[in-house]
């Protein structure tokens, strides 16, 4: 099911697919990240730990410059902030919170699904397409995977999400 | 993977094994400190650590070294690669103490000229700390690929920690060495702010 988000000209759709449609050719370093996380350590219970997830492991992982940490403590999905901002991303910046994003389509997309990932604690991958008009009009199409972690005891604390564009 | 020491005084119990030893007896034990080297955690590493590591990864990926014609101080200059928390150290042989630190930034607490060994027990004062940097300078040029490590000392009084990316250079001449970008953590390791007073 593709599920849209629109408003002021931004168009923003996903499309929630099983991890076994993640193409290890197309999309490797989002399928090694994957692996990754079903490969750390469980302290307390079944999510990893923010803390045993490491800069070199990320770098040697292929995915350095394409990951988010997103700090999810909050009720509130608008309060949500990026601990880490994708290097190689563009239209934010570490710190930035949800609500502070321009697109409110691209905003609302984000809460609904950080909030599902959340609430899953279990990876969530996404086909994305977003049509965004903010500083001219600009389409991407990416796949995206959000991966739940702790701090110390089992609630959903973090998000690492990879993201992985079509060239 | 932790690579670790613990010691109690001088040299008692030294492993490599990643495994923290424990053992001892009677007052002794509560000297114990722990030196450590281990994986930048991805929620403290700072983007200015990042944006480097990321600059090195496109020059030349994160497995190989760089390899360069000219001085090296020049060579990584003219690619933006030396900052005032960055160092280069020649990587003679295996013992450090016949490393010649080839050129330091401001804020490091080394100077060019001086032998890298000597250096930093003069500044951290830790046989077993010289061991660990040492031993991943060694692993960053013999098996060509860079590395991001978080080093540790840890006893009943302190803790000191400083982040450091270590990338391997050789020249023409087969010659060897590392570009060491760092940062402290806690405590007053290696880094000062003094220049900037």
């Amino acid at each position: 099911m593709i599920e849209r988000e629109a408003g002021s000209g931004d168009v923003v759709e996903r499309r929630v697919c099983a991890l076994t449609e993640l193409d290890e050719g197309k999309d490797a370093p989002l399928a090694r990240l994957v692996r990754f996380w079903f490969s750390l350590p469980r302290r307390h219970g079944i999510l990893p730990d923010i803390d045993d997830v490491g800069l070199m492991e990320l770098t040697r992982l292929g995915v350095l410059g394409w990951f988010h940490v997103i700090d999810v403590h909050d009720e509130n999905p608008g309060n949500f902030s990026y601990d880490v901002f994708a290097l190689r991303g563009m239209g934010g910046y570490s710190g930035i919170r949800v609500s502070d994003i321009s697109s409110k389509a691209l905003q609302r997309a984000l809460e609904r699904d950080l909030v599902i990932a959340k609430a899953n604690k279990f990876p969530l991958f996404q086909g994305v397409s977003a049509q965004l008009t903010g500083k001219g009009l600009h389409s991407r199409e990416y796949r995206r995977v959000a991966l739940p972690l702790s701090s110390g005891k089992n609630n959903v604390t973090h998000l690492l999400v990879g993201v992985h564009f079509d060239q | 993977m932790i690579k670790s020491f613990v010691y109690k005084h001088k040299d008692v119990n030294v492993s490599t094994s990643g495994k923290i030893i424990q053992g001892g007896i009677g007052p002794e034990k509560e000297l114990a400190a722990i030196v450590e080297a281990s994986d930048i955690p991805i929620l403290s590493a700072t983007e200015e650590l990042q944006r480097a590591l990321l600059r090195w990864v496109d020059l030349c990926g994160i497995a190989g070294y760089y390899q360069f014609t000219g001085m090296v101080s020049d060579v990584m200059q003219s690619l933006n690669m030396l900052d005032e928390q960055a160092y280069i150290v020649g990587v003679v042989g295996r013992d450090p103490d016949d490393w010649p630190v080839i050129w330091a930034g401001d804020a490091v607490v080394m100077e060019a000229g001086q032998q890298f060994g000597s250096a930093i027990i003069r500044h951290v004062n830790d046989a077993r700390l010289l061991q660990l940097f040492a031993l991943e300078y060694l692993d960053a040029v013999r098996y060509r690929r860079a590395a991001a490590r978080r080093f540790s000392r840890r006893d009943l009084n302190a803790s000191n920690s400083i982040d450091q990316l270590i990338f391997p250079l050789r020249d023409a001449g087969a010659f060897e060495y590392v570009l060491v970008h760092g940062e402290s953590v806690s405590g007053d390791w290696l880094y000062s702010n003094d220049h900037l007073q």
